[in-house]
Order: structure tokens, then sequence, then C-alpha cells
């Protein structure tokens, strides 16, 4: 099981581009194991709460901790690559150069013999979990859209992250295949007990997946 | 389903490409004629096998260098937070406004005794930078810089998220870059010549010039010409492996830029210094000084203007020629994909594989025996810049093309207009900037062409590359430094074409993409 101890909390945040504030006073709580959804329109500034989450934008103030631990606050900063992170963009981003095993099990340790079997071990359980049993050995450019947003799940939750971020995942696809895999996923994420976080500016969408809804207005949440 | 081209544009397009290889068949038949003990006694001297391997570790020591550098130049132009970016960028790439022989003279002329194998290949290396730099930067700045930052949030570091995720997809890029560069060296005659290094086409010209038999000549062509078209396979083969990777997604957004701390930014800007002085300005100061302390200094304003209008003639009348015969194979190629088309396409292209020397070898026999009236007049002139940079026309227009879809044409079509008003209203005009700017660039390319107009201009004609070339022969380096100098200004056209695009490119530093800026333009009172 991941993610229990402490869920997502962000508290006071501010984050600006040459000077100007997206977001200012930012609070945020999801518990340990939870699905928040962040809704906002185009420009509201969700993307920018995900990146500072993230770990890819510096915020000028408040604090973030994931799965318990201070990644961000006066003082301190943790890097993207040591905040124990998954993160599901739009369209998957998988690596074009990798097949499906080698994005799965891009983040986990392949240097010894034993450490290669134990990644090949975890990617088939992964693989079998997003419904993909056997994909192994496929290129990205063989599978659908929705096979590669499946094998982006899977990528994110090869190294039990305390928290997942989904950016719009479903936004590519088209309306059957996107309420399918939305519906997948979160029993997935569900299963796992992962602490999530979606970005998207569909209403429904937010309210189908999410345990709570969170709507971005006036660089705030309300 | 695919669409058959117009019979019509489909046999002129497969006679452009029967011309356009005419002068490696006519090199064939030259070598061959006498049957093959010539050929076998030319293959046997060491002294050809030496040239062949010495131009063959000279391509490669200078390829890899270019791509050991440019990597890193082109990942801190695009990725890096660097101070003057702009001007950097331009800087780089500037050194492809000098010819690698005017940056050879220059260094002579700087470096007393200046010569040899690690001569050649510094000079080398600094001229053909810019053909890996500006690929790989375009490249990196066509990738989606998501796959760098999953790989972040997979617990890979920075650098290591760099090598492993983007590097493989930028492979292509960097691949064609290092191509353009190996052939450059292959062909290359003026640097290698100035700086007393026997490759191949030193060893070609040597030969045609030192016999009345050209057979020998015709036979060290061909193995440039099949070392040049090894290399030409050997990058092929590796792209289509890469093509293979390739991901359909949407426009990339632009990536934040990476801090790097002081001691890595001192590192990037004296890397920086470094190219920039190898390249630009050792050559650019030592000819200026040159031209102004010399001994043989005697700046003859009617020769300069006189060799600055041949150049000028000469790069118009080789343009009109390689364009007239890029329009239907590159319309061809754009329109119609199918196997023949293809074939029409990869014939066009030889000139591309085949060095300045081995094309005026081959046009110099076709003008003897076919055409005596013709050989040494601009006409067959002209035809010899048709075949070396046809390929650069004919990309161009490709590419043009390539962004019109074809539907826009339909439904023109369907507002009235005929098949060839259709094209004309739409195509033409929208595929006109792109095609210019490929002409320009034959334009400057035939500017500094040196082999092939030394072989084949009208007897008493001067380009400002013939020139710097029969004062250099002679030592008269002040003489020449005038010569160098407008080289390099009509050179610098071209470059700063290139490098423009590239540095208005660049974010001011603050910016991660049109959704965080839409954002930003949102929150704004």
């Amino acid at each position: 099981m991941t993610g229990e101890a402490g869920g997502v909390r962000v508290g006071d945040l501010m984050v600006g581009y040459g000077g100007q504030p997206v977001l200012e006073n930012l609070e945020l709580f999801v518990p340990p194991g939870e699905i928040a959804a962040i809704r906002g329109s185009s420009g509201s500034g969700k993307t920018t709460l995900l990146r500072a989450l993230a770990g890819f934008l510096r915020p000028q103030r408040g604090t973030i901790e994931l799965g318990g631990q201070l990644v961000s606050g006066p003082g301190v900063w943790m890097p993207t690559e040591r905040r124990n992170i998954g993160l599901v963009p739009q369209e998957g981003a998988l690596f074009p150069h990798l097949d499906v095993a080698g994005n799965v099990g891009f983040g986990l340790p392949r240097r010894t013999r034993g450490e290669r079997r134990a990644t090949a071990e975890r990617v088939a359980y992964l693989l079998a979990l997003v419904d993909l049993p056997g994909s192994e050995r496929l290129r990205p450019h063989e599978l659908s859209g929705g096979m590669q947003q499946r094998v982006a799940v899977a990528r994110a939750l090869a190294r039990e992250p305390s928290c997942i971020l989904l950016d719009e995942p479903f936004s590519a696809l088209d309306a059957d295949l996107r309420r399918e895999l939305r519906e997948q996923v979160r029993r997935l994420l569900k299963k796992v007990g992962t602490t999530a976080i979606l970005v998207t500016h569909d209403e429904a969408e937010a309210r189908e997946f999410a345990d709570r809804v969170h709507r971005m207005s006036g660089r705030q949440l309300d | 389903m695919r669409r058959k081209p117009p019979a019509p544009l489909l046999l002129i397009g497969a006679v452009v490409a029967v011309v356009v290889c005419l002068p490696l068949i006519y090199l064939l038949i030259r070598a061959f004629g006498s049957g093959w003990s010539p050929v076998i006694d030319t293959l046997a001297r060491p002294r050809t096998w030496q040239a062949f391997g010495l131009t063959a570790l000279l391509a490669a020591t200078v390829a890899a260098t270019t791509v050991v550098i440019g990597v890193p130049i082109a990942w801190l132009l695009t990725r890096a937070r660097l101070r003057a970016r702009r001007t950097w960028t331009v800087l780089v790439v500037l050194p492809l406004a000098v010819p690698s022989f005017v940056a050879a003279f220059a260094w002579l002329s700087f470096v007393p005794g200046f010569s040899g194998f690690g001569a050649a290949w510094l000079v080398l290396a600094a001229s053909t930078l810019p053909y890996v730099i500006l690929p790989t930067a375009a490249a990196l700045r066509g990738l989606d810089p998501a796959h760098e930052e999953v790989a972040r949030t997979l617990g890979i570091p920075p650098v290591r998220a760099f090598l492993r995720a983007t590097l493989p997809q930028v492979a292509a890029a960097v691949g064609g870059g290092a191509l353009l560069v190996a052939l450059y060296v292959l062909s290359d005659f003026g640097a290698v010549s100035i700086l007393r290094v026997d490759t191949l086409s030193r060893v070609v010209y040597d030969s045609y010039r030192a016999s009345f038999d050209r057979t020998s000549a015709a036979t060290l062509a061909l193995l440039l010409a099949v070392l040049a078209m090894l290399v030409v396979a050997a990058e092929q083969r590796a792209r289509g492996r890469s093509q293979r990777w390739r991901l359909a997604t949407s426009a990339p957004r632009q990536p934040p830029p990476v801090e790097t701390g002081r001691g890595p930014a001192l590192a990037s800007h004296l890397l920086l210094v470094l190219v920039v002085g190898i390249g630009l300005a050792v050559p650019v100061i030592a000819t200026w000084g040159q031209m102004r302390t010399g001994t043989s200094a005697r700046l003859d304003v009617g020769e300069l203007s006189s060799a600055v209008l041949t150049t000028a003639w000469y790069g118009l009348i080789g343009m009109v020629a390689a364009v007239v015969l890029a329009i239907p194979v590159g319309l061809l190629a754009a329109r119609y994909p199918i196997p023949s088309v293809r074939l029409i396409e990869r014939l066009s292209f030889v000139g591309h594989a085949l060095p300045g020397v081995v094309v005026g070898l081959g046009v110099v026999f076709i003008g003897i025996r076919l055409f005596p009236g013709l050989y040494q007049t601009v006409a067959i002139l002209g035809f010899a810049y048709a075949v070396l940079f046809v390929p650069k026309a004919i990309a161009a227009i490709r590419g043009s093309l390539a962004t019109v879809p074809p539907v826009l044409e339909d439904v023109a079509r369907t507002c009235g207009l005929s098949a060839w008003a259709a094209f004309r209203s739409v195509t033409v005009r929208l595929v006109a900037p792109g095609v210019g700017a490929g002409a320009v660039m034959v334009l400057l390319t035939v500017m500094k062409e040196l082999p092939a107009t030394l072989m084949l201009r009208p007897t008493g004609e001067h380009t400002l590359a013939t020139r710097l070339w029969t004062l250099t022969e002679i030592s008269a380096y002040a003489a020449a430094a005038p010569y160098a100098l407008a080289l390099v200004v009509v050179g610098a056209i071209p470059a700063v074409i290139l490098a423009v695009p590239l540095a208005r490119g660049q974010t001011s530093g603050d910016s991660i993409g049109p959704t965080a800026r839409a954002e930003l333009e949102e929150s704004s009172p």
C-alpha cells in the first residue's frame, strides 16, 4: 500500500511569473488515499499548481507537503526526482525510443541481475494491473491512445509514489473511451490506495473521477 | 489512396534525375573506358589508399568532435538559463559565414607553420560545428519537455534524464548534422590544400592538373564518391531506425530554462568563447590584420569589384539552374510519394553525396567529349552547380509543399478555380517564402564554391573564391585578404538568416509555455 501517510497539504502558496502572481494564498488538503480534482477554465492557474507540486516551479511563498514530508517551504526545496511522485501528462508522453517495458520500468533500478529480475516482475505486475498483460515488447506507436495512457499510469505507479498527479490525462481521447478509462483508472487508484490529484477543465469528469472537487477562482481554490 | 502523378510531370522528373546523374555516369565511362587495368593500377598505388584512409579518418574525427561539442552547445542555447543567449546563438552559427578555406588561410597567417592533419581537424571542426548545432537545437526545441519531466518524477537526476529520455529522441537530428559535417569534410578541397593534407579531393585535383591521362583522376574521383555514398547510406540506415520511434504529438510547449549553477555556467561560457574564438574571431581578425600589415597588400579595387560581380552572376546562374530542375522533383516528392517518384528523388540527390571536385571532373569530361563548344562557358558551369546544389533546392521545395495540405487546393477547386489556378493562387503563394529562402541558400552556397568553379570557369574570369585561391597558391596572403573578407561578408547573410529564427525562438527565461503564459495573462489586472 502506498501514500497512507500525510496525503497532500499546501499552505499559503504563492506562485508567479515575472513578479505577477498566478496563485496566491492558496490552501489545499487531500487526505491520504483520496482523489481530488482541481477544476478550472483555461488560464485559471490549475496547471501552475500541478507544476509547483511536482517541483517544476519554485513557489515564492508557502509550504507543500507530500506524503507527510515537507518538500517546499522556507529554506526547504526538494528537487522533483526526490519527491516520490508520479505524473501522468496529457497524451501520456511515453518515451518513443523505448518499448512498453522500458517505459514502465524507466525509474526502477536495473544495475544487477537481481534488480533487473525484480524490475521485470514489477513491470509485469503493473501491466496486468492496467489490463495490458504481455505487452512488454510493444512500442508506443503500436498502442492506441487509451493503451498509451494506461501505460503512462502504470509507469507513474511503478515506484509506489506518495502522490500521483494527473494533468488532463483523458482529454485527447474520444468520449466513450474517456469514460471507460476514467472508471478504470479510478478503480486502480483506489485499489493501490495512492493519493491523486487530477487537473481538468471538465466539470463532469471532475465529479465522476474524484472524491472531492476544488475549483480554481481568483488565484485560489474555493 | 495515393494519387498518381500526371504523366508529363513524371517524365520531366525522370529526365531531371538522369541529367543530374550524368557526371557520375560519365566518370564511370571515363574510368573504365580503357578497360580494368588503368583502374587497377590506380587502386594498387599505396598513395591512393593512404589518401582514402586519411580522408575517412579526417571525416570521422571531425564529425565526432562536432557531435561531442555541438550537442552540449545546442542544449545550452535551448534549455539552459544563459546570459546573452540570443547573441551567443548568432555567434556560434556565424562560423558558417567563413568558408573553411578562408579559415585555413587565416589560421596559417595567424600561426606560421600551421598545417597537417591536426590543423585541418581544428579548422574543419570549427567551420562545421553549426551543422550539428542548428538541427540539434531545432530538434530540442521541437521536443515535448514532458518526457524529461516524467523522467524526473521517476527519480532520475537532470543530466541522466536528458541522456536517457531526450538524447535518443534527437539522435536523428544529431546524425543528420554529423552527416553534413562528414560530407563537407569529404568534399573539402580548399582547406586541406592550404593546410597540406593529402585527402582524396586534393589528390583528385592534383591528378587532374598533373596529367593528360585523366583515367587516374576519374578513378580517384569515383573512390571519393563511393566513400561519400557509404556515409550517406550509413546515416540513412541509422535515421530509418530512429524514425520508427517517432510518435505523433501535439505542438510542444517551451520548457523552463535549467539553472546550471555558477561553476557549470562559467564552464559553459568558456566553451562558447573558445568555439567562437576558433571558428570566427581568429579567422576574421587574422584576415583583417593580414590585409593591413601584409607585405603583398595592394588592393586593386577594380579586380575586387569584378570578382564580386562575377561571384554574384555565377551565384544567380547556379540558383536559377538548381531551382528550375528542382521544381518538378520537389513537387513529385511532396505530393506523389509512389515508388517511381522515390527513385527519381533519390537519383536527384546524388549531388548531395558528390564532392565538388568529383562533379567538376565529371562535367569536364562531358564538356570536352559531348559539348566541346560549351566547355569552359558559364552554361556548363551552371550545369555543374545545378548537379551539386539541386538537392538543397529540392529539400526547400519539398519541405514547403509538405506544409500545405492538398485539401486547400481541393477547396479552391470547389470555389470554381481550375486545377492550375488553384495551384497558383493557393499553393504557390503559400510555398513562396520557403522556396525563396531555399533559393537564397543555394545562391550563397554557389558563391562560395571552389573546386568545380576552378575547373570549369571561363578562362580569365575569377570569383572571390578562385581569386583567393590563386593568390594563396603563390603565398600572396595580404593580397588575398580582401577577397577572404568579402567572402565572409557574403557568407554572413545566410548564417544570420539561419541564426535569427533560432535566436528569436528563445524565451526570456521566465516562461514555461502557453498554458502558464495564458494563466499569467489571465491573472494580470
